[in-house]
C-alpha cells in the first residue's frame, strides 16, 4: 500500500481544524483570554503614552505566550477522552505526522486569531507602524514554536487530572528563548537597529522545534496513553 | 502461512496488584476468543495489551512469530482496535468521522456511504456524532470493521448499547471475518450468539469462573 | 550481560561496598576545603573577606549543572535501552539538582549585596541558574502527578531531553538579552587570575560537592530499588537482615 504522506496531512489537518471551529468555545476563550490580559496593563500602570510604548513588546508577548500554553492543555486531552487517541496510536501514519496535524491546526485555529488580533492591541498600547510590523512578524515566527513545543507538554500530560498549572509550570522555562527573542527584535525596531539577523535566529528556532517537536511529541503520545 | 496471534506468559500488575500472570495462549486463524472475568479483572487491559498500547510487566505478544513491539507497523496494519470509549469526534457528522479513521487507517476507501448503509446509520450520515445515541455511536465504531481488511479484530464490550438488530450485524461481520480467517478477541460479559465455537479466556478470581 | 550489571539487584549489591568510600572521599575534600578557603586563601583585594562565599557558591551552581547533564544522559539511555536503574537514578537525581540550584540561587544573591548593593540583579548567569530551577521544578512536578513508574520514568526522560536540547540555547538567549537590556556587566569569575592558594580550596570544594552528590543519590537511589522492587525475594532477604 502506498500511504501519501502530505496528502494524509492535509486530509487530517482539515478535519483537525474544522473539530475545532465547531466548538467555538475551543478557540474564541484563549482569544478572549489574550485581549483580556493585554488591557489589565494599562489599568495596572497607568495610561502613561510612552510608558505603555515601552511596555507593549513584552505585555504582548507575555500574553500571547500563556494565551497559547494554556489552549495547549486540549490538544489531546479530549482526543484522549473520546478514544480517539487510540485510533492515532494504531494509524498506518507515523505518530509524529500526526502530531504535526494537531500542532498545525492547533496553530491555524489558535496562532493565527493571536496574530491577525495583535495590530489592534498594539494600536492600544501605542505602538507605531513599524514596531507594530516587527509585531506581526515575530509573533508570525514565534508562535509556531510555541505551538510545537507546547505540544510535547501536552502530550506527556494527557493523562494527569490535574488543575490546569501543570502544564504552563512545565513548558514556560522552554518558552524563554522565543519570548526573549521576540521581544528583543521590538525593542531593536523601536531603537532603528538592524534586526535581521535575529530575524533568522528566530527562523532557527522555528526550524530547530520543527524537527524535535513532532518527534518527541509522538514519542510523548505512545508514553502518556500507556499510562 | 496461516496467521497466528501468540500469548506467552503475559503478566500485568497494577500498582502491587496482580491482575493476570502466566497467561499463555495461542490463537490460530479462524478463531474467536472470548475474554471473560468480573469489572475490573483487566479484560480491557489485556485487550489494550494485545493492541500494544501498554507493555505487560512480563511475557510479550507475538504476532506470526514477531513480537508486536518489534514489528509494529506489520501488526498495526493487520489489526483493529475498538475501545471502551468510541473514539468518535462529536463535533464531526457520521460521514466525516468515518472518512476521517478512513485516513488514519491508510485505506483509500470510496464507498463509505455503502458502508454507512450497511451499518444502517443512513438516516444520520450528515448529523453531528453529538446528537446520536449511544447504540447508533457503537454502530459507527463497527462500520470501521467493514472497511478495514485486518486479520486481528480487538474489540471491549462490543455489544453495549446496541439492539437486536445492531446485534446481529456484529455476529454477521464476526462469522463473515471467522469465515476469511480472521482473529478476534472480545472482552465482554454476554455470551456470543455465534453459530460457532468460542474458546474463552477467564481473568482474575479463577475459583469463581 | 550489561543488562545484569544494571539490574537494581546488581547495583544495590554493587554499591553497598562503596558507600563509606564515598563518604571518606567527601569529608576528606569538604574539610580540605572549608577549611583552606576559610583560613587560608587569602582575602581577595577588592572584595575582602567576602568573596569566600565563592567557596560555595560557585560549587553549588557547578553541580546543579553537572545534575542536569546526568539526568539527561541518563534519560537518553532509559529511553533508548529501557534500563531501569538510569531511570531511578534520574527520578533521585532531580530534588537534589533543584536543591543546589537554590543553593547557588541564595548565594549568588548574598554575594551580589556588597557587590552590587542589591540581593538581586538581572544578570545573565543569575537568571540562567534561575531558569534551571523552574526545569527542575517543572520536572519534580510533572514526576508527582504520574501514578503508573513506567509511563513516569518515561515521561520525564521526554521533558529531560527536551530541556538539555534547550539549555544552551536558553542560556545564549539569556546573554544576549542581558547585553541587550543593561549593556555588559563585569562577570563575576572573570577575575584575570586567580591565585592558586585560591584555587585549590575551590577545586577540593567542587570535589566535595560533586562527592556529596554521587553519597547521597547512591543512598536515594537504593531506598527507591528497595521501594520498587518490594515484592521480590532478594527485598525481602535483604529487609531480614536489616
Amino acid at each position: 500500500m502506498q500511504l501519501n504522506y502530505l496528502h494524509a496531512f492535509i486530509q487530517i489537518t482539515k478535519h483537525e481544524i474544522k473539530i475545532i471551529l465547531r466548538s467555538r468555545f475551543t478557540w474564541i476563550t484563549p482569544l478572549v483570554f489574550y485581549i483580556m490580559v493585554v488591557c489589565l496593563f494599562p489599568l495596572a500602570i497607568g495610561h502613561d503614552q510612552t510608558l505603555l510604548a515601552n511596555m507593549a513588546p513584552g505585555v504582548i508577548w507575555v500574553a500571547a505566550l500563556l494565551a497559547t500554553i494554556i489552549s495547549m492543555g486540549h490538544v489531546f486531552r479530549n482526543d484522549f477522552d473520546e478514544g480517539y487517541l487510540d485510533l492515532l496510536l494504531v494509524s498506518t501514519y507515523p505518530l509524529s505526522l500526526l502530531a504535526l496535524t494537531k500542532i498545525t491546526s492547533h496553530w491555524i485555529s489558535h496562532g493565527l486569531p493571536l496574530i491577525l488580533i495583535s495590530p489592534l492591541l498594539g494600536l492600544l498600547l501605542n505602538l507605531n507602524t513599524e514596531e507594530l510590523c516587527a509585531l506581526i512578524f515575530t509573533l508570525l515566527l514565534g508562535t509556531p514554536v510555541l505551538s510545537l513545543i507546547g505540544a510535547i507538554g501536552a502530550a506527556l500530560t494527557v493523562t494527569v487530572r490535574s488543575n490546569g498549572l501543570l502544564l504552563p509550570m512545565l513548558m514556560i522555562p522552554f518558552y524563554i528563548p522565543v519570548l526573549i527573542f521576540g521581544t528583543g527584535i521590538m525593542i531593536m525596531t523601536h531603537n532603528h537597529e538592524p534586526v535581521i539577523a535575529y530575524y533568522a535566529m528566530m527562523g532557527a528556532f522555528v526550524l530547530l522545534s520543527l524537527v524535535f517537536a513532532p518527534l518527541l511529541t509522538g514519542q510523548a503520545l505512545k508514553i502518556g496513553a500507556s499510562g | 502461512m496461516t496467521d497466528q496471534l501468540c500469548l506467552h506468559d503475559l503478566s500485568f500488575k497494577r500498582k502491587h496488584h496482580v491482575l493476570f500472570s502466566k497467561l499463555h495462549h495461542t490463537i490460530n486463524a479462524g478463531e474467536i476468543i472470548q475474554v471473560r472475568g468480573h469489572n475490573g479483572s483487566g479484560k480491557s487491559t489485556l485487550l489494550r495489551i494485545l493492541a500494544g498500547f501498554i507493555e505487560p510487566h512480563s511475557g510479550m505478544v507475538t504476532w506470526n512469530g514477531l513480537c508486536i513491539s518489534k514489528d509494529r507497523e506489520n501488526y498495526i496494519e493487520n489489526m483493529i482496535y475498538i475501545g471502551h470509549s468510541n473514539g468518535i469526534k462529536p463535533n464531526l457528522t457520521v460521514y466525516e468521522n468515518l472518512s476521517l479513521t478512513c485516513i488514519l487507517t491508510g485505506f483509500q476507501s470510496k464507498d463509505l456511504h455503502i458502508i454507512i448503509k450497511k451499518a444502517g446509520l443512513e438516516a444520520v450520515s450528515h448529523i453531528r456524532a453529538q446528537y446520536l445515541s449511544a447504540g447508533q455511536l457503537r454502530r459507527l465504531c463497527l462500520a470501521r470493521l467493514m472497511f478495514a481488511s485486518s486479520t486481528v479484530w480487538l474489540l471491549d464490550e462490543p455489544n453495549t448499547a446496541l439492539d437486536d438488530e445492531g446485534q446481529g450485524l456484529l455476529n454477521t461481520l464476526l462469522r463473515n471475518h471467522i469465515i476469511n480467517h480472521g482473529i478476534a478477541v472480545i472482552a465482554t460479559h454476554q455470551a456470543l450468539l455465534l453459530n460457532h465455537t468460542v474458546k474463552t479466556i477467564f481473568l482474575g478470581d479463577h475459583h469463581a469462573a | 550481560m550489561f543488562k545484569k550489571l544494571l539490574s537494581p539487584y546488581a547495583f544495590y549489591n554493587h554499591t553497598t561496598p562503596l558507600v563509606p568510600w564515598i563518604l571518606a572521599g567527601f569529608m576528606l575534600c569538604f574539610s580540605y576545603g572549608i577549611f583552606a578557603g576559610l583560613f587560608i586563601a587569602p582575602a581577595d583585594y577588592q572584595q575582602g573577606d567576602g568573596f569566600r562565599i565563592i567557596y560555595v557558591h560557585v560549587p553549588s551552581a557547578f553541580t546543579a549543572m553537572l545534575i542536569y547533564f546526568t539526568m539527561a544522559i541518563c534519560a537518553m539511555i532509559t529511553l533508548i535501552w529501557r534500563v531501569k536503574i538510569t531511570a531511578i537514578c534520574m527520578s533521585c537525581s532531580a530534588p537534589m539538582g533543584a536543591w543546589f540550584t537554590l543553593l547557588a540561587l541564595i548565594t549568588g544573591s548574598i554575594w551580589g549585596k556588597p557587590m552590587w548593593g542589591t540581593w538581586w540583579i538581572w544578570d545573565a548567569r543569575l537568571t540562567s541558574v534561575l531558569i534551571l530551577l523552574f526545569i527542575y521544578l517543572g520536572f519534580i512536578a510533572l514526576q508527582s502527578v504520574i501514578d503508573d513508574v513506567q509511563t513516569r520514568d518515561r515521561a520525564t526522560s521526554i521533558i529531560t531531553i527536551v530541556g538539555i536540547i534547550n539549555l544552551p540555547i536558553i542560556h545564549y538567549s539569556v546573554v544576549w538579552w542581558s547585553t541587550l537590556h543593561q549593556g555588559p556587566t563585569i562577570s563575576k569569575l572573570s577575575a584575570p587570575s586567580i591565585a592558586l592558594s585560591m584555587l585549590y580550596p575551590l577545586l577540593a570544594m567542587i570535589a566535595a560537592f560533586i562527592l556529596f552528590y554521587v553519597l547521597i543519590v547512591m543512598i536515594r537511589m537504593r531506598n527507591q530499588i528497595l521501594l520498587r522492587e518490594i515484592e521480590t525475594a532478594w527485598v525481602r532477604k535483604v529487609a531480614m537482615t536489616l
